[in-house]
């Protein structure tokens, strides 16, 4: 039995990423400039409008 | 051999590292980033981001640190120059796609916007990322 921290990261390798996902990520790498954005309150919003858009 | 004594001058690392060398240069110089970086040479920064030759792997978290970016970023970018040994192979066959940790708040915010709905990206999306992360 292996015992994690209970504060560790989630990694999406423990769940495999969809070919869609792999996508998106790497637009944002490259939109970014591989700058590694962390999601700041400003930039969540603005990403959420994207998905409201497609609805 | 692509470029003359420049092997890995066309590499995202190369690239990367001559930016974020510039970025810091008004709180830090490129020695004191070699050095908080561990570098028994601080020339070896300068070789490296150059593309002279390859960042060493065990070099990845000592160099993020100093830089001030994710490990895993780098470490993905230091990979790649590896050029598709067995050992990029053996890594990316265990761990699958890395991502950073940001990378893993935004994956968790696509799966959380679009109810776990696995959206494809349109065009409409990736001129909007392009909006959004393209400063």
């Amino acid at each position: 039995m292996i015992a994690y921290p209970s504060d560790r990261v989630q990694r999406p390798w423990e769940h495999p990423l969809t070919e869609n996902e792999r996508f998106w990520l790497e637009t944002i790498r490259l939109a970014s400039w591989d700058s590694d954005p962390a999601p700041t309150l400003e930039l969540v919003q603005q990403f959420r409008l994207i998905f409201q858009s497609k609805s | 051999m692509k470029n003359s004594g420049k092997p890995y001058a066309g590499t995202r690392l190369a690239h990367y590292l001559e930016r974020r060398i510039l970025e810091l240069k008004p709180k830090k110089t490129q020695t004191t980033i070699a050095l908080e970086a561990g570098f028994v040479s601080p020339n070896m920064l300068a070789i490296v981001k150059a593309g002279k030759s390859k960042l060493p792997l065990d070099r990845v978290p000592g160099l993020a640190k100093a830089l001030g970016c994710d490990a895993t970023m780098l470490f993905m970018m230091a990979l790649e120059q590896l050029g598709g040994d067995t050992t990029e192979l053996a890594i990316k066959q265990i761990f699958g796609t890395l991502v950073t940790r940001n990378e893993v708040a935004w994956l968790e915010e696509i799966r959380r916007a679009s109810g776990n709905a696995d959206p494809s990206l349109t065009t409409k999306a990736r001129t909007a990322i392009r909006g959004v992360f393209g400063k």
